[in-house]
């Protein structure tokens, strides 16, 4: 069997075969998050691969076989892989008699290849947000929105001197024109958060209160908590300077777009923020892990999601800088933070979760160890002659109906 | 002749060698790495990071990682890549073909229409063709190629619809026909720098060819203009012209990095672009010893070449 994620599998007691096609799993201590772990699992073929010596070079990894709707046909190497219909699927035979996935490395391109009816569905990244307007006007596609579980934030590294009070997070936060951002880069398409949850999800705590973009308040904070202007027109405290870089994926027009205009936002509230991007290898490596970054531009979900368990990302025994297992680059450190998460994962009715993560992003939002802005939605394209496609928040892959999908 | 061949063989060795330490340890000492990547995906924790690390070999001291890449490519095992876990021989071979095929035909295109724009730019020196061909080659070689690609797509895909935007052959008929539909547009896109420098070179070496004193004496003894162009004067041309197809033999199994990303098509120089975004050392390697290779048999080659068609050319070892 291959899972989503290990999470929740070392906490298995026992699993009992009950008969033929149940299998009962017994858990040392409850965890929620435990039936999302199962998702995306795929049945490992006993009969192929039990007597394979190294798995690592098994035919079945070029020429799988699972359970799935469509069956593996065919692969060109860097260009696309073919499936044809597996008539014994269970859940009914699929309407397709071929289904082709295609890689296509340049979003223009793809996009004229959409256009020109050589792509019949434009999915994963989705249609740039610049071209939104433009695909919603050509003929024969219709476009849909995807709502991501991805969550953009500027993370803040609290292990800085200039960030250790959580006052200048969230000045910070004021100071930043979040409506800008979204209409200006992204062309109104993702929906604004304040959370590391999207607002549509059932455990979005929806009492929480934006405090709203005003560069005069977050102006007022940073004189209250010390951070006065220097001659340098930049405000300093105990000879820290409030400046830092911010750092993302070199290459992401739309980040560099909207790191311009925090800059901007940030220059008028006497900070000063310099852009410093890299390679995807250089700065999600031992930079962001490790938390040598001041702050980064970055877009995630919860390590389960749809399960709304944030631990790995803010429980003080998640920092790798401080040899701990886990995601919080953040360096976030809080007692009642780490109970919530304890306790949110161990308790297994859905109204009662909803109050734990509830005050989870109550005092995050207060502390602001990461500036949540908006969680992302894919633009998908669609001709006109494909039918049975739908988009579902539950699962991060929209290929999970194909069996329904139509062509004429 | 035998010993310059087997001079120039040695040297090669030794300078493979060095092009592999160098390019081992450029690649191990830039910041970051192949294991950035799984940072991106939440449901990777950083004890998984760990473990991959392990798994790779990357905790190990990066001389210890070369001796053993090194022993693994002298006996055929080129390891496997870090994405997708296949072989990384397998991975390489399963590329070169498209390569080959956008490469080989754009450069005999190339080949060609440049060598023929050469020549008559050479005799014509000074005309209007001169100069228009002159001015296109100037365009060709300063416009940047992922524009003109875009370029190409827009206006022949999209608006006139003559040809497909990209890849290497229709999901519904990959005959023969379809297939060469689909190499015209990269082709083209490609043909058109390697034109300008054929073109260029070609003009160049003409020119001083023409002015020589036995061209005059062939004139004069009433040769017909063309037999001297053909006969003596390119022919003698033929040099820095061969000089030049060994320098562009690398491009043939490296591909275009560009023109290959922006045409989907799916050969070496996309398979680097994305083996470099995701820091897959075994792939990158094998792509640069291959090219290491190339350069250095394409070099070799045009130096014999060069003197079997120039007999005032020795080669010493």
């Amino acid at each position: 069997m291959t899972v989503r994620s290990r999470n929740g599998h070392e906490n298995v007691e026992t699993y009992t075969a009950v008969d033929d096609r149940t299998i009962k799993i017994k858990l040392k201590e409850a965890f929620a998050p435990y039936m999302v772990s199962w998702q995306k699992t795929s049945i490992i073929p006993k009969h192929i691969l039990a007597d394979v010596a190294d798995i690592n070079t098994a035919p079945f990894n070029t020429s799988p076989i699972g359970t799935g709707p469509f069956k593996f046909a065919n692969r060109v190497a860097g260009s696309e892989i073919e499936f044809e219909p597996n008539a014994k699927y269970h859940g009914g035979a699929p309407k397709l008699s071929k289904l082709i996935q295609k890689f296509v490395p340049d979003q223009q391109t793809l996009y004229a290849q959409f256009q020109t009816g050589e792509v019949d569905i434009y999915d994963t990244q989705g249609i740039p947000p610049l071209l939104y307007e433009k695909a919603k006007k050509l003929a024969g596609s219709k476009t849909m929105l995807s709502p991501s579980p991805f969550v953009e934030f500027i993370y803040f590294n609290c292990g800085k001197p200039q960030f250790q009070d959580k006052r200048v997070r969230k000045a910070i936060y004021m100071a930043i024109d979040k409506k800008a951002w979204i209409d200006s880069v992204y062309y109104g398409v993702p929906i604004p958060t304040l959370s590391f949850l999207p607002s549509n999800h059932w455990a979005y705590n929806k009492a929480l209160v934006d405090p709203g973009f005003n560069p005069a308040k977050a102006a007022a904070l940073l004189e209250e908590a010390g951070w006065k202007a220097a001659s340098d027109g930049v405000r300093a405290k105990d000879g820290v300077r409030l400046a830092f870089t911010m750092s993302t994926t070199a290459g992401n027009k739309s980040r560099e777009l909207a790191q311009q205009v925090v800059q901007q936002n940030l220059k008028k509230v006497n900070i000063e923020m310099t852009i410093k991007n890299m390679p995807a290898s250089v700065v999600w490596g031992d930079y962001c892990v490790k938390s040598e970054y001041d702050t980064l531009m970055v877009g995630w979900d919860a390590l389960l999601y749809p399960d709304p368990d944030y631990g790995d990302r803010i429980k003080s025994n998640a920092i790798p800088a401080k040899g701990g297992n886990g995601s919080n680059y953040v360096q976030y450190e809080n007692k009642e933070i780490d109970e919530l998460c304890a306790k949110g994962v161990n308790v297994v009715d859905q109204a009662e979760r909803k109050k734990i993560y509830d005050r989870i992003q109550e005092i995050l939002l207060d502390d602001m160890p990461f500036a949540p802005i908006f969680a992302y939605q894919v633009i998908i394209g669609i001709k006109d002659r494909i039918g049975g496609y739908a988009v579902n928040p539950y699962t991060p892959i929209n290929s999970w109906n194909t069996a329904d999908w139509t062509a004429s | 002749m035998r010993r310059f061949i087997l001079h120039r063989l040695l040297q090669a060795a030794i300078l493979l060698i060095g092009v592999s330490i160098i390019g081992f340890a450029l690649m191990h000492l830039a910041p970051g790495g192949p294991l950035a990547v799984y940072t991106l995906n939440p449901t990777v924790t950083s004890q998984d990071i760990e473990r991959v690390k392990v798994l790779f070999g990357l905790d190990q001291p990066v001389y210890v990682q070369y001796l053993k890449w090194a022993r693994g490519l002298l006996t055929g095992h080129w390891g496997f890549s870090f994405f997708g876990g296949q072989e990384v021989r397998v991975i390489v071979l399963e590329r070169l073909p498209a390569t080959f095929l956008l490469m080989g035909s754009s450069m005999m295109l190339a080949l060609v229409v440049g060598v023929s724009i050469g020549v008559l730019a050479a005799v014509r020196r000074g005309s209007g063709f001169d100069y228009a061909t002159a001015i296109m080659a100037m365009i060709a070689l300063s416009l940047p190629t992922f524009w003109f690609g875009l370029l190409a797509i827009f206006t022949f895909a999209q608006t006139l619809g003559w040809f497909p935007a990209g890849g290497i052959a229709s999901a519904t008929d990959a005959g023969l026909l379809d297939r060469l539909w689909h190499l015209v547009l990269p082709m083209s896109v490609l043909a058109f720098v390697l034109v300008a420098q054929w073109s260029r070179y070609t003009r160049s070496a003409m020119i001083e060819i023409l002015s020589q004193d036995y061209i005059r004496t062939a004139r004069a003894k009433g040769l017909a203009s063309g037999t001297v162009l053909l006969n003596h004067a390119l022919r003698a041309a033929l040099a820095p012209l061969i000089t030049l197809a060994g320098l562009q033999l690398p491009l043939l199994v490296g591909g275009a990095l560009v023109t290959e990303t922006v045409f989907s098509w799916p050969g070496m120089g996309l398979l680097f672009i994305n083996a470099l975004n995701t820091r897959d050392y075994p792939i990158l390697m094998a792509i640069l010893m291959v090219g290491a290779v190339v350069v250095v048999l394409g070099n070799l080659l045009a130096d014999i070449l060069v003197a079997l068609v120039d007999p005032r050319v020795k080669l010493h070892g």
